[in-house]
């Protein structure tokens, strides 16, 4: 019932998380969307593969800071073409609670990664050096 | 059969518990008889149980909290009391007993007085002070309630069925794993506390998608009241927070349960990690307990200070600045562990900055009462203590947030006399000052002024004779939980603080004498305007206590202070405004699901802590039937009829008309006469429009995806919590396989493609349902689900090769955080598929109801972000792992 | 704590007041002002102005955010500089070479252990005066925390982790030593006694130490690691080479399990996924 209406007029310039804008063009536009993000999240997928499987033609060092950014930006493809999060006005709740998101998870990684590093630093290398001693 | 219960778990040999819990169970079974007997179980199933109102939940999660404070009490006392006595001698209690207490008080009084009330508070009144009806999804709040209350069930069992955790309320490793508890205490702690969490982090997603989505017409944010903008910064922070602190204790699980090594002493474990971790919940936890107190502050002294509030949106800036800094100050919880000087002195003064936003909040409270008219009732005294005490208990948690000074302090009783000045004069004052403020709008009736005043003096007291000579002694280097000293200078202190304990048993004898008395003199304090103390805020519009509608018409709202303004206007006129047009309204049906799911949560959680594995069975497969029976209703609705509305809101009218006439009603509201002056420094007001641009509560289709994709965010977070892990074991290989021989490539590009095709199936079935296509939605699902299993399989596949490899989890600390992080999202898509299965039945049964697509929706957003956790995995995991 | 015995312990005390100092200046006026504020707005003060709209002064805001920032930034500088000055593993300044001690927290005993003069003590620990001390510190099991109150700070012992504390001791003396994290139930019984003695005393007494009791060897270890409480201070004339490093490796003696009856030390239940 209402609901439908609901949907249809997507109260107050808002819009819910995953809801497509479908437009005139409606299941064409839909399903060349999903296409389109399918054939994306493959090649960086396949990129992705391919740099870790030791290719030559990257620096080596850079191999990490490689994979990265094609995570990063497959997980982007991912958010843009199959959860339709967009910069429209209507979607700014659901990108601001994303990035509010995004925040503490980097902050809980980083934070910790940072503070387990110093303490590995200060209290496992001792012990490590102890190792190395002994094998000599 | 019983798994490793036996009659040996039953602690026949100790007095205080055993006297204690055949007490209890005679209580309860007394209260049931009676209930019986009076033929009472209608009404309280009715009325109660399965209530999803608002109101109602708020009520009992209150009731709740003040049973478990006599419970957290009674704890506490004895400790007090052992301490006293315990100078060169043992006391009363021994130490196996003494360290129970002591853990049961510290979990007792965080998880299920403090943070219960917090939210039982926020629970009643956020709705109301919004304007609204009823929260985003009320049969969730209801499964929250009863989850809380399943957690409480079994934290009380432990009294008289085995033992509680003996490891303080943490359960830090190595002292928590198996090797040095091996008892079940420690798995009473950590399963009730998983299934509270489980109820808290539904609260909190319910409560933001609340707060951002379902507001008046015209609340605009700016013109919230600030508790619901510090509800909204605790509910942030428990969606935040709560996710890690499920993580860590199922890391802790993993450990007791299948032998994992995340924190054990041997094979890599590092329990550094877990205090870590813990840490990165338990600071942010400290902020969902007092953010809500500040906002109840606020609102109390802004009422019988008779003004607004002062600086408005310093409040909201410096509210939100704590939600956010309180997530990088985790570390000063253990300044000790020796991170060294550049992370200690980070933290050190991450920590301060926080005291700058809160010490704005002291000073716009002291500039509120300034040109006020102060009254001194109940909920006022209770701020006023709070404002006196809490700048104490700032300056000392400052004092210890300077790494040199904590490396003196930590841990020492001064530590202890700190978190109590901030959390019982904070968080427990703004829960009394809450409680009386709302008392009468929840029952009708005030509470009796006079024994309120005397249990405030006698707390306020008390806490002071309690607590100062624990900062002597903690700078006497005293440290906490001693069960027994030889130090002769720390006796009469101790003796002391005894006493202040002494003070508040008779402070809380004269709380519970107050709501005797004033039951029984109900109709002398009876409150008939719904306005008893000159309020300012939308709950105070309606009736005392409340329709279960809460407002016949939604409430139009065209500034701050929105029932101030109504109030004003009419009194100004001497006259009501008109009658308004009544429309007939749908209300939440009631529903058991909360307390049908909350007992299976209780057999789930008690055959997990004595593994009787059947029963594990029995209670998931209960709880997942019944949310699968919940998911089947067909009404979830009922209709109240414009004549009946017109009628309840007629009998609220009355007594307005006589508020506003002059008629004597108990109260005379404050008129201001003065010429009316518009602020332009109020947010809101520069808005053209009235109604700010806000129109009401969204749609249904945009409650629900917004809510579940903040349950989505935590649930990434919770995954963070295992990736922090494994990116910090995956070196600690113990001599065991290391990643870049252990990985197969191909089978994880295999897995990947699975996953993805899997979803793009999703994404087809998405586009069938939004063109009312059923075949095309079930075939789309049909895939979507075959590629998932298929999926599965693989992944499974994989394991099992690895363990016949020997590389199972037990053997390393990096295996172990391998195969929780990845099993986590199997489990996860597990999961996804039992939905799946579930809602490809309902479409068939019931075709496209709206509440069945909006559920293919979150499927689908919960499907596609498999996959963004499975590229961090990938790529962290395999690809990192194995690349040379 | 606040008769402290060191240097360490006394520049933490005097952070410790100066901060208290700082704040306090900003804390009474407060509570002055709350008590002040509500007292003469009090309902019934016919003299006191009532301004019910008045809620908002940019001036008054700026003040507001201006004074816990500037106090902040004064402590928050304290907290800085004292964290690098005052950390645990910063060896002390002093022209005396220091001594090292090797600090093992066990159920529920500190064993300490003088690796450059042969000996081993429990739950006594003999200091020379004015002699930095560089101890080295681990744990055979569960978390615990070193704390001399009055020589100044503390840090965890940890099983498999050696942190690093230096302390140094001014006035001879007796002092209480304890454990500051929780670990179990000898808790309260485990602290020690710290017996600061002039220099040649304390030669005197590695000397009679060197020369009396029993030998801290792999089976003295092993019993000694029981879990067990209240034990009496004790010394060793030796103890076998290596000890430390190698309770840090635990390979020593697998550290026996706390646990009521002192059973169930070793059986978690290793199955298989």
């Amino acid at each position: 019932m209402s609901d439908f209406e609901a949907d249809a007029i997507r109260g107050g310039g808002d819009a819910a998380p995953g809801d497509q804008e479908t437009g005139e063009h409606g299941i064409v536009a839909g399903v060349r969307n999903y296409l389109i993000g399918l054939a994306l999240a493959a090649g960086l997928t396949v990129s992705s593969f391919w740099v870790a499987s030791g290719t030559n033609l990257i620096y080596a060092p850079g191999v990490a800071m490689a994979l990265a950014a094609l995570a990063v930006g497959q997980m982007g493809v991912h958010l843009v073409f199959f959860l339709h999060i967009t910069t429209g006005p209507d979607n700014t709740n659901n990108v601001l609670a994303l990035a509010f998101g995004v925040l503490i998870v980097g902050i809980v990684i980083a934070g910790s990664l940072w503070i387990m590093y110093h303490l590995n630093m200060n209290m496992m290398v001792p012990s490590n050096m102890t190792d190395m001693h002994k094998q000599t | 059969m019983l798994g490793k219960l036996n009659w040996s778990a039953i602690p026949f040999d100790q007095p205080i518990p055993l006297i204690t819990s055949v007490l209890v169970i005679v209580v309860i079974l007394a209260t049931l008889a009676w209930v019986t007997v009076q033929h009472h179980w209608p009404y309280l199933w009715r009325e109660w149980i399965t209530s999803v109102d608002h109101k109602r939940i708020g009520i009992m999660y209150c009731g709740l909290a003040l049973i478990m404070l006599l419970r957290g009490f009674a704890d506490a006392i004895m400790m007090r009391g052992q301490q006293a006595l315990a100078y060169h001698s043992q006391g009363y209690l021994p130490p196996e007993h003494f360290n129970q207490i002591f853990s049961a008080h510290g979990t007792i009084m965080i998880f299920f007085v403090a943070m219960t009330f917090m939210i039982g508070l926020m629970n009643f009144a956020v709705p109301l002070q919004l304007g609204v009806r009823d929260v985003a999804f009320p049969t969730f709040n209801s499964v929250s309630l009863w989850l809380t209350a399943s957690a409480v069930l079994l934290v009380n069992m432990s009294l008289f069925v085995g033992e509680f955790a003996k490891t303080g309320w943490l359960v830090y490793p190595p002292l928590s794993e198996l090797k040095f508890s091996p008892g079940v205490g420690v798995d009473y702690y950590l399963w009730a506390i998983q299934i509270s969490g489980i109820g808290t982090l539904l609260t909190g997603v319910n409560f933001v998608t609340t707060i951002l989505k379902v507001r008046a017409p015209g609340m605009t944010l700016t013109r919230m009241p600030i508790f619901c903008w510090t509800a909204l910064a605790a509910n942030l922070l428990i969606v935040a927070a709560f996710p890690i602190l499920t993580a860590t204790l199922g890391m802790l699980l993993l450990d007791r349960y299948l032998g994992f090594h995340f924190f054990t002493t041997d094979l890599g474990g590092n329990a550094m990690m877990y205090v870590n971790l813990i840490w990165a919940w338990g600071h942010p936890e400290v902020y969902i307990l007092i953010l809500p107190a500040f906002g109840v502050f606020s609102e109390v002294i802004s009422t019988f200070s008779g003004k607004p509030l002062f600086g408005y949106r310093s409040m909201i800036i410096a509210t939100m600045a704590i939600c956010i800094l309180s997530f990088m100050v985790w570390l000063h919880h253990f300044f000790t562990m020796g991170a060294g000087a550049d992370v200690n002195a980070f933290f050190g003064v991450t920590t301060m900055i926080i005291a700058v936003p809160t010490g704005v909040k002291i000073f716009n409270w002291l500039f509120t009462m300034w040109g006020g008219r102060v009254r001194f009732e109940v909920p006022m005294l209770w701020s006023l203590a709070f404002m006196v005490t809490f700048v104490i208990g700032g300056m000392t948690g400052v004092l210890l947030a300077v790494p040199p000074a904590d490396f003196v302090l930590h841990n020492s009783l001064f530590l202890v006399a700190h978190f109590h000045n901030v959390v019982i004069g904070g968080v427990l004052f703004g829960a009394f000052a809450g409680y009386t403020y709302w008392f009468p709008k929840a029952f009708g009736f005030k509470l009796d002024e006079r024994l309120g005043k005397a249990a405030f003096w006698l707390w306020v007291i008390g806490f002071y004779v309690a607590f100062m000579p624990l900062y002597v002694l903690g700078l006497a280097g005293m440290t906490r939980r001693m069960q027994h000293y030889d130090v002769a200078e720390w006796h009469p202190w101790l003796v002391v603080a005894a006493c202040g304990a002494a003070l508040i048993l008779a402070g809380i004898g004269f709380q519970i004498a107050q709501l005797v008395v004033s039951i029984g003199n109900r109709a002398s304090l009876r409150d008939r305007t719904g306005d008893p103390w000159d309020g300012r805020t939308l709950e105070w519009v309606t009736s005392s206590p409340p329709p279960a509608f809460n407002f016949a018409v939604m409430p139009n709202v065209t500034g701050e202070e929105a029932y101030w303004g109504i109030k004003q206007k009419a009194l100004e006129q001497r006259h009501l405004a008109n009658p308004p047009e009544y429309k007939p309204i749908e209300m939440p049906r009631n529903s058991p699901t909360g307390f049908v799911v909350a007992f299976f949560a209780v057999v789930t959680g008690f055959a997990l802590i004595w593994q009787i594995w059947w029963m594990v069975a029995v209670g998931l497969g209960g709880a997942f039937a019944t949310f699968v029976v919940f998911a089947w209703r067909d009404h979830s609705e009922y209709e109240l009829p414009a004549y009946q509305l017109a009628k309840i809101d007629g009998e609220r009218r009355q007594a307005r008309v006589a508020l506003v006439e002059g008629r004597e009603l108990g109260i005379t509201p404050v008129q201001y006469s003065g010429p009316a002056s518009h602020d332009p420094h109020k947010l809101g007001a520069a808005r053209a429009e009235p109604d700010g641009g806000h129109k009401g509560p969204a749609p249904k289709r945009i409650i629900t995806g917004y809510g579940f994709w903040i349950f989505l965010l935590s649930d990434f977070i919770m995954f963070s919590g295992f990736y922090a892990a494994y990116a910090v074991l995956s070196h600690a290989t113990a001599g065991g396989p290391a990643p870049e021989k252990l990985f197969d490539l191909k089978t994880v590009g295999l897995e990947t493609a699975f996953l993805l095709l899997s979803s793009f199936a999703c994404g087809m079935a998405s586009l069938a349902t939004g063109a009312r296509n059923m075949l095309w939605t079930q075939l789309g699902y049909i895939v979507t689900g075959a590629l998932g299993l298929g999926f599965l399989v693989l992944e499974l596949s994989e394991f099992g090769r690895m363990l016949a490899a020997g590389a199972g989890p037990t053997r390393s600390a990096f295996l172990s955080a391998f195969f929780a992080l990845v099993g986590l999202h199997g489990l996860h898509v597990t999961i996804g598929l039992l939905w799946l299965g579930t809602m490809m039945a309902q479409f068939w049964a019931k075709g496209f109801r709206a509440d069945i697509i909006r559920r293919g929706m979150c499927f689908a957003l919960f499907w596609h972000a498999l996959d963004i956790i499975w590229v961090g995995i990938f790529t962290n995991v395999y690809l990192l792992g194995t690349s040379p | 704590m606040l008769d402290p015995q060191g240097p360490v312990g006394a520049s933490e005390k005097l952070i410790l007041i100066d901060s208290v100092a700082i704040m306090l200046t900003i804390v009474v006026p407060v509570i002055l002002a709350t008590i002040g504020f509500a007292w003469w707005f009090r309902a019934s003060n016919v003299r006191a102005t009532y301004l019910p709209n008045w809620a908002f002064s940019g001036h008054l805001e700026l003040i507001v955010w201006a004074i816990p920032t500037l106090v902040i930034t004064f402590l928050g500088g304290i907290a800085w500089f004292g964290s690098h000055a005052l950390d645990p593993y910063k060896p002390l300044p002093s022209t005396t070479k220091p001594i090292e001690i090797e600090v093992v927290s066990l159920d529920w005993k500190w064993l300490f252990i003088y690796p450059n003069d042969g000996i081993a003590t429990v739950n006594q620990l003999v200091l020379p005066v004015a002699t930095p001390v560089h101890f080295r510190l681990t744990s055979s099991g569960v978390m615990n925390s070193f704390f001399i109150p009055q020589l100044g700070s503390q840090i965890y012992t940890m099983a498999g982790m050696t942190s690093q504390l230096n302390l140094q001791a001014d006035r001879p003396g007796n002092y209480l030593g304890l454990s500051a994290q929780f670990s179990g139930e000898g808790f309260a019984d485990m602290h020690f006694s710290v017996s600061v003695v002039p220099a040649d005393a304390y030669v005197q007494w590695l000397d009679e130490t060197k020369a009396t009791g029993p030998t801290l060897d792999g089976s003295a270890y092993a019993a000694l690691a029981k879990p067990s409480r209240a034990v009496a201070p004790a010394t060793y004339k030796a103890f076998a080479p290596g000890l430390f490093d190698s309770i840090l490796d635990e390979t020593a003696s697998p550290a026996a399990g706390a646990g009521s009856g002192g059973s169930g030390a070793d059986q978690p239940p290793k199955k298989a996924m």
